[in-house]
């Protein structure tokens, strides 16, 4: 890297530098977009991402930038800039725990109202970045939930982030990345395309619906709807208040009565809203939709 | 059975729900009624509709549905309807309408004024209150200026609380003027010593 120009620099371009004001404006409209709340604590990070963006961009200065952003048809300049403003974290099995809950707890809790034979059940991950969320819990139910095959299992996984989505379909990870997964695992759910890289077996890609959501879309959550278990975890801790509230809202609207929430274990439902139960399994806390 | 693919399994996927009709907000279900409150989002009435709503609607879920839209709402006119809600003589809309009100700092702040000169006391309470919510120099010097005439106890314990959280140097002043208005009440005497404490400690 020793070579490579500094950040926001295009080989021969001037870096365009970013000021405290517009700093401010920014957060402020990405905050609009996403729900995702920085502050100037992070200055650092997002004054890079930017840099880079407009250098990329060609543009001459953060206000040309903005309104490429703003006012670009398709918006793919607000696609790219969000891919670069998101943190993508996240690992297999991670909080495992809350799989167990899935399997022990929620999903039997769940099928007393539905018609095995008939009924379908379905789990959203929102967020999945890179996908090892669903497919941690696609094979949790596979191997941990006896009456799989008593119903229609639906599991659906979302983000904003395009880039990480499309590494989700692909579910190519490195070797390193499978850490947390057992050999016996790994051999029935991967397989080895070179010596670093294992795929995830075509079925269980093809299992999982990816598509792309952001949460804080009023349009785009009215549009999901009959869900039975949702893992939003380590998205919440983004966002201001506001933004979570809103969320949890939204949530309720797309689960089923008696629906689930299980969120990342530094998120707290009871600061953030009151509708609903909170549900104390051995396991894990989770958030129930009442029934009634 | 097992693992299937809602796009392809075909029948409504739930990423591709259809849009639903709003319902009224007199509905006799409370999640039909709190669907009919997110569906005001955009009207133009919508302050108006949720203030009145709210005044007569009691189930907790539709509640929280309508302060969320208030303070996502974020102006002038959002704050001052729902301030009104402060002198309702339901203790959990007063809560509500205070965490809505702290929520939109910009717009709640020059409320404070008219406020603190309402002739309930509760009201201004709620008013002291926001003001320790707000944590901002403009909420902080109307704390003080509160302080140097407010004459009911209960209010002035509450501004009691409220400055000694502002660690600011005039407080102490405005503190000491209410423990000497109330000299023979030693709750507001204790109440004054703790914010000073408090104060030195900043
Ligand atoms: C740290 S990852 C969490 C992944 C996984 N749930 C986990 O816990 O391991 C956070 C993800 O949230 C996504 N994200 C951020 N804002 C979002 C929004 N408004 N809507 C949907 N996804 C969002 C990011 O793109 C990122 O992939």
């Amino acid at each position: 890297m020793a070579t490579s120009p500094p950040p926001g620099v295009l080989p021969g371009a001037k870096a365009v530098r970013i000021s405290a004001e517009d700093v401010t404006v920014f957060c402020d409209f990405f905050y609009k977009k996403t729900g995702i709340s920085m502050d100037a604590s992070r200055r650092y990070f997002i004054d890079r991402r930017l840099e880079d963006r407009i250098a990329a961009n060609e543009c001459r200065s953060f206000r040309e930038y903005l309104a490429l952003v703003k006012f670009q048809p398709g918006g793919s300049e607000m696609q790219a800039l969000i891919n670069e403003m998101t943190v993508n974290e996240t690992y297999f099995f991670r909080e495992d725990y809350q799989f167990t809950c899935l399997t022990k707890r929620m999903l039997d809790e769940i099928a007393v109202h539905k018609i095995a034979g008939r009924d379908r059940i379905r789990i959203w991950s929102a967020p999945c970045s890179t996908g090892e969320e669903p497919y941690s819990i696609a094979i949790s139910i596979l191997e941990n939930w006896s009456r799989a095959s008593d119903f229609d299992i639906e599991i659906m996984a979302s983000d904003i982030d395009t880039r990480a989505l499309g590494r989700a379909r692909n579910g190519i990870y490195q070797a390193r990345a499978l850490h947390r997964v057992s050999q016996r695992i790994r051999d029935t759910y991967f397989r080895q395309i070179d010596a670093d890289n294992w795929q995830v077996v075509k079925d269980l890609r093809d299992s999982v619906d990816f598509g792309v959501i952001n949460v804080c879309d009023p349009a785009q959550m009215a549009r999901v709807r009959g869900i039975d278990v949702i893992f939003c975890r380590n998205l919440l801790i983004y966002f201001d208040d506001l933004s979570r509230r809103q969320t949890a809202e939204h949530f309720f609207d797309a689960l089923n009565p008696g629906g689930f929430v299980a969120l990342g274990h530094s998120e707290s439902m009871s600061r953030i809203s009151g509708i609903f139960l909170p549900r104390k399994f051995p396991e894990a806390l989770v958030h129930q939709r009442p029934l009634t | 059975m097992g693992l299937v693919k809602a796009r392809a399994a075909g029948n409504g996927a739930a990423f591709d729900a259809a849009p639903e009709d709003a319902p009224r907000l007199d509905h006799p279900d409370a999640v039909q009624r709190r669907r009919a409150v997110q569906a005001l989002a955009g009207d133009a009435d919508c302050v108006d509709k949720l203030v009145t709503l709210l005044r007569v609607e009691k189930e907790s879920l539709v509640r929280q549905a309508a302060f969320l839209l208030l303070a996502s709402l974020n102006s002038r006119e959002a704050a001052r309807g729902v301030s009104v809600l402060l002198s309702d003589a339901d203790a959990a809309l007063r809560n509500g309408a205070l965490e809505t009100l702290a929520a939109m700092p910009d717009h709640a702040g020059p409320l404070l004024a008219s406020l603190g000169q309402d002739e309930d006391a509760d009201v201004r309470i709620f008013a002291v209150l926001l003001a320790a919510e707000l944590q901002d120099p403009a909420a902080a010097d109307w704390l003080v200026a509160l302080a140097a005439h407010e004459t009911d106890a209960n209010v002035c314990s509450n501004l009691a609380e409220a400055l000694g959280g502002t660690g600011r140097i005039e407080a102490a002043a405005a503190l000491t003027a209410i423990g000497t208005r109330f000299a023979g009440d030693p709750f507001l005497g204790f109440a004054v010593e703790t914010a000073l404490q408090r104060l030195r400690e900043a």
